[in-house]
């Protein structure tokens, strides 16, 4: 019998391979748990029920960030501009650094970049709530060590995680990128892929 | 005879490697202050990277107080004049972390794209070089303490000319202004 069984195996696993429909295999879900954060316009938001039945491209970034930030949010930006506006399709910008990435500083942040915020949501909230967000998704920071300016403004860098996360409209964790290097055209059919879902 | 050739080698490596480590940079040359009757304007590029100078003066478009300096958002010049522009860096960063230029760049550049492909191009000062001939003057990227000078002909063609920091997300933190050529 298992003569039978190998070579399907090794059938179906090239078919895979070939046609690429593994690439989006569920990896995690997010059905246990919830996130009390607030969004750039100062409202609430239960993450990720409130955006329950959207595909969701989510990165991690903070505003102070001199290099791999700015990559990930202009990539994210190319791919929410090649993919007509569709109501079940969400970008969401999660904010490592809540003690100074208010929902001001966000709403700013996303004028600045000119990311068209109707579907576009930049997260922050209790350190407790973000650090807790983080660990499910699997992002690693480490803050520097603070210095402080001559009228006590303090300086620090957070070395972190460089990915962006594709969840479906299941909350299910289908696909990891490399944030600040990912083809966006790739992204681009993953996430119309999930949309036919 | 060998073994004190291996032990030069070793000295010479160990001075080379030393050498390497940049802990030794050299001291960048003094700027010198040319009173030759161009119109200079003096610039800072601070940590809330925000261009700004030390007060308003006639033909700069200043904005709110920042620190000591008030920022600046605008030059106005006139077609063809000759005008120099001394950029300075004061930051309390490392310039890994902060550093500017400014970039001024033709009528008709997409200034947001030009940002965006220059965030990759640190090996060219961070100007991409598909932008490069959209751009008209530009200094150095500078870091704490560094200062750098261009001298140029304000085109013949009245505009408005965008100028911008292109190190990474400075654009989009607002470290742009405006030449008027009027």
């Amino acid at each position: 019998m298992a003569t039978i069984f190998r070579p399907l195996a090794i059938l179906t696993t090239l078919l895979l391979i070939i046609t690429g429909c593994d690439r989006l295999a569920v990896q995690d879900n997010l059905d246990d748990v919830e996130y009390e954060l607030v969004d750039q316009f100062g409202d609430p938001v239960n993450f990720p029920r409130s955006f329950e039945g959207k595909v969701m491209l989510v990165g991690y970034v903070y505003t102070h960030c001199p290099d791999i930030c700015p990559m990930i949010t202009y990539n994210m930006r190319d791919v929410q501009r090649e993919i007509d506006k569709n109501d079940d399709f969400l970008l969401v910008s999660v904010s490592f650094d809540p003690d100074r990435d208010t929902p001001e500083v966000l709403y700013t942040y996303a004028e600045n970049y000119r990311l068209d915020q109707d579907n576009w949501r930049l997260l922050t909230g209790e350190r407790s709530e973000i650090e807790a967000m983080l660990e499910k998704l699997r992002i690693s920071t480490v803050k520097t060590p603070t210095r402080f300016t001559d009228d006590n403004t303090p300086i620090y860098f957070i070395d972190h995680t460089d990915k962006i996360t594709l969840i479906d409209k299941y909350g299910q964790i289908r696909r990891t990128y490399l944030g600040s290097e990912v083809n966006s055209k790739e992204v681009v059919e993953d996430v119309r892929a999930l949309l036919k879902e | 005879m060998r073994k004190l050739l291996f032990t030069s080698l070793i000295f010479a490596l160990m001075f080379a490697f030393t050498a390497c480590n940049g802990e030794e940079t050299p001291e960048a040359p003094e700027e010198e202050v040319v009173d030759d009757g161009v119109r200079t304007i003096e610039i800072v590029g601070n940590d809330d990277m925000k261009f700004v100078v030390s007060e308003p003066a006639e033909g700069l478009i200043t904005g709110g107080q920042a620190g000591e300096f008030v920022i600046l958002e605008g030059i106005e010049a006139s077609p063809g004049e000759e005008l120099r522009i001394r950029l300075t860096t004061i930051s309390n960063l490392p310039p890994s972390a902060m550093s500017h230029n400014l970039a001024i760049v033709d009528l008709g550049t997409d200034v947001d794209s030009f940002a965006r492909a220059s965030i990759t191009a640190r090996d060219n000062e961070y100007i991409a070089p598909e932008y490069e001939d959209q751009v008209i003057a530009t200094t150095r990227m500078l870091g704490d303490g560094e200062t750098d000078t261009i001298t140029f002909t304000v085109p013949e063609t009245p505009g408005e000319y965008d100028y911008v920091c292109t190190f990474p997300g400075h654009f989009a933190g607002g470290m742009v202004g405006i030449l008027y050529v009027e």
